[in-house]
């Protein structure tokens, strides 16, 4: 259903009215607020309708449009059941200073009395959007991969962190720290040094060195390293090296098709894939917790300090 | 558990809840590897856990069979099975991570030489894939030949947990777990004396479900739900677990069994220990089990099981709009066989709880659909201002847990129906597990194996659990000898005989 130049009473009218066609509402876990760009619009769709799938929720996508336009304007689409999957979707395409005024639109939208997820796929720095809808969300995920400058934008969000804060470049490490986590299981020895082999301007190789310095007290060095990656969901990071105590080593390695190699010493090489999800995956994986991710809090943590180190040095 | 190893590995902290718990490396030895289970539900699921990255880096599946093949063959022999069956979608490079890890031993269960084979197969792993002894045997063959296969493991010294240098041996069995108490008793003497009774893990396949786990979500982690529960509201308990197809092919096995022994000694009285069992101490395997166990021990048969112990065996009817035939008329069926496929029964828990609630059981064969509930069905409000007339069509309150399929919960209860009048009638209201989420729930088989190989054994029942499910089923079993089970229409809800339990006490089924 599109309304043209409406308001949100009307949105949720219609909302409630398609509602009632398909038989009264249904089992909601969560509202998710989406900010995203015309450009972008597909690519958060698809995503939200897979992670829909796992996550009943209520998308509300906030489209920034004419930013120029001196009239607030708010046209609308109203779905549900359609191609954003078992999710009731409302996307809004926002002209003038109804975009600077997001959370006087969403508010009164937002299903009542279940959590809150707001995902910025857009620069809020750029849109001046990094306020707008912090107050009452339970959890913000950003992507800071998308920036402009990314370890910068993360550095950023470190510093104005608040509980609740995810980032994508987290949640797509995760299966790497699964694998280096499962090598470590019965090995005894402390270790001694860690080198990264990735792209120093990813998020996730900050992230992933911040980890292993606050679990294992080791700070990795990073080698700069040109990545090949066949989706864009990875990390840009290329192996993980440790050295024991014992001078043992042990290394995980993924090559370019996703054949991610785990070299200990004493045992035969054991082959495994490691492949970049979908961003619906990614979200799925993400919308699991809504509480506060304290062990993503500790480690972006150890980033910002060494972070902050760095660049007095420099 | 693997408590104390994850303890002692750095980068695993209990707050960082996206990192999965992911086994030792380790293999699983499947017996009966050609056989339904291994291709329809075992080999999928691995795949499925590869699929989910929750698989340990080495990882070998070893089949054993009666059969002439070579490691290529059985691997073609998964690939395709995995390709057919398994949940997730398929994904060449997440096979390629498990080729190269098969591994097929032939020779039949009596052959010493094949199961020294096997042993030093598993040894090998040790250099080839760096398992450094880790094995799980998923006994996937006949009760029959569990006895020669267990000798086989503890002469072969395969049973044993590896003292040298770590490595743990577990074995899975299916049930039937025994076909009465002493058979049981013996069975699981023998099982648990080869493995140690903590490396057996009995899988019911009914408690790897989700909706199952949720059950103790439901009861335990809401205020809502348990004041009620007790005899002070709830009238009484239906469980109902019917199946719409026959008995398939598995006519020899079923004729010496029949629904009592094949269902509802296991799925249906563990479906009703987790309903009915007071709040575990903690979410530890031992503690559930505990728990579970007084409730099973507290099980009461009713006294006069004439008329609360109903059998039932189909005959010719329609199901779906097809046409099929009756029990008798089956393959490989005598046609004097007394064996049941309906098993209904009234039983009472004796507690301070349950104390005078009936609980209901229904299990069958061909009946008008496949369908498995939990319906807590409460007392009427004690007292309705209301004009009689008005609350004429209102029933009891309802709290039905939906197992399968559709999985959720409907709570029924009265209402308004619109208008000037104040009439009311009976609504539902249903709360779908996640609405379209079943495509993304794991299967049973999936957590079960992953529990497995963890070595979490919550979800796995005990011997002491079988053996007091047996001592409900085993009076039944003795009542119902040499008499005929009543025959019902395939396609309808059962034997009358059913029906009128519950007409007794002016109650009825639930139309499921």
């Amino acid at each position: 259903m599109h309304l043209k130049d409406t308001t949100t009473g009307d949105i949720m009218k219609s909302l409630s009215k398609l509602l009632h066609e398909v038989g009264g509402a249904s089992g909601l876990a969560l509202n998710l607020v989406a900010l995203t760009t015309e450009d972008e619009r597909e690519e958060v769709e698809k995503a939200a309708s897979f992670a829909a799938q796992e996550h009943p929720y209520r998308l509300i996508m906030a489209i920034p449009r004419d930013l120029d336009a001196t009239e607030p304007r708010i046209d609308a689409e109203v779905t549900v059941g359609e191609r954003l999957g078992s999710a009731e979707a409302i996307i809004l395409r926002l002209d003038g200073p109804a975009a600077s005024h997001l959370t006087s639109i969403v508010l009164p939208m937002l299903a009542s009395d279940i959590p809150v997820v707001t995902w910025w796929l857009l620069d809020p720095v750029r849109y001046g959007l990094e306020q707008e809808l912090r107050s009452f969300a339970d959890r913000r995920i950003t992507y800071s991969a998308r920036a402009a400058d990314p370890v910068q934008s993360l550095y950023r969000r470190a510093e104005s962190y608040a509980a609740g804060d995810t980032d994508i470049c987290w949640t797509r490490i995760s299966l790497w720290r699964s694998l280096i986590a499962s090598a470590f299981d019965g090995v005894t020895h402390a270790v001694e040094k860690i080198v990264i082999k990735a792209n120093d301007d990813d998020p996730s190789a900050q992230l992933m060195a911040a980890w292993l310095k606050t679990r294992l007290g080791v700070a990795p060095e990073i080698v700069d390293t040109e990545v090949e990656r066949n989706s864009e969901h990875l990390p840009a990071i290329a192996s993980v090296a440790f050295t024991m105590a014992g001078g043992e080593t042990m290394e995980v390695e993924r090559q370019a098709d996703g054949t991610t190699v785990l070299l200990q010493a004493g045992l035969p090489k054991r082959r495994q894939t490691l492949q970049g999800r979908t961003l619906g995956q990614l979200l799925a994986e993400e919308l699991r917790h809504i509480d506060p991710d304290t062990a993503y809090r500790k480690v972006l943590d150890t980033f910002q300090e060494q972070y902050a180190a760095e660049r007095a040095s420099a | 558990m693997g408590e104390t190893l994850h303890s002692i590995n750095p980068l695993r902290d209990p707050a960082d809840r996206r990192l999965p718990r992911i086994p030792e490396p380790c293999a699983l030895v499947i017996f009966g590897v050609t056989g339904d289970l291994a291709k329809k539900k075992l080999i999928p699921a691995v795949y499925d856990l590869a699929n989910r990255g929750l698989l340990p880096a080495s990882f070998v599946i070893v089949g054993f069979a009666r059969r002439d093949w070579g490691d290529e063959t059985f691997e073609e022999m998964a690939r395709e099975a995995a390709k057919s069956h398994a949940r997730t979608p398929w994904r060449e490079e997440v096979w390629a991570r498990l080729a190269g890890s098969f591994k097929f031993v032939p020779g039949t269960f009596d052959d010493d030489e094949a199961f020294d084979r096997l042993d030093a197969t598993v040894d090998e792993l040790r250099e080839t894939h760096g398992i450094v002894g880790n094995a799980a045997f998923y006994f996937s063959i006949p009760p029959l030949a569990f006895p020669t296969v267990l000798k086989q493991l503890k002469r072969t010294g395969m049973s044993d947990n590896r003292q040298d240098g770590g490595g743990w041996r577990r074995v899975v069995v299916e049930k039937p777990f025994g076909e009465d108490r002493p058979s049981a008793a013996e069975l699981n003497k023998l099982v648990d004396d080869v493995f140690t009774a903590n490396d057996v893990f009995r899988i019911d396949h009914y408690l790897g479900k989700e909706t199952v786990q949720n059950i103790f979500a439901l009861r335990f982690a809401n205020a809502m739900f348990e004041p009620i529960w007790n005899s002070n509201y709830v009238d009484h308990v239906q469980i109902t677990m019917a199946e719409d197809v026959g008995i398939g092919s598995r006519a020899g096995f079923y004729d010496d069994n029949g629904a009592a022994r094949d269902v509802l000694q296991n799925h249906v009285l563990q479906l009703l220990a987790i309903a009915a069992m007071e709040q575990p101490n903690g979410f530890e395997a031992e503690e559930i089990r505990t728990e579970k166990l007084k409730v099973l021990r507290a099980i009461k048969l009713h006294d006069d099981l004439e008329a609360t112990a109903i059998r039932g065996q189909y005959a010719d009817g329609w199901v779906q709009g097809r046409p099929v035939q009756g029990y008798l008329s089956e393959e490989n069926i005598p046609q004097t066989s007394t064996t049941e496929t309906y098993a209904a029964v009234q039983l009472g828990i004796q507690n301070r709880r349950w104390n005078g609630v009936p609980f209901y059981l229904r299990t069958g064969k061909r009946l008008p659909k496949r369908v498995t509930e939990i319906a807590v069905v409460f007392k009427e409000a004690p007292h309705m201002p209301f004009a009689d007339y008005d609350t004429k069509t209102l029933g009891h309150n309802q709290l039905v847990i939906r197992v399968q399929p559709d999985e959720g919960i409907t709570v029924k209860f009265g209402s308004k129906v619109p208008g000037t009048g104040m009439e009311l009638r009976d609504i539902s209201m249903g709360f779908g597990y996640g609405e379209t989420f079943t495509e993304s729930s794991p299967e049973a088989y999936e957590r079960l194996i992953l529990d497995v190989l963890l070595g979490d054994k919550t979800l796995f029942p005990d011997a002491q659990e079988v053996d007091a499910s047996w001592a409900v089923v085993d009076p039944l079993e003795e009542f119902w000898a040499g008499t005929k089970p009543e025959p019902y229409e395939s396609g309808t809800w059962g034997p009358t005989g059913a029906d009128l339990m519950l007409q007794s006490s002016g109650r009825r089924w639930r139309r499921a």
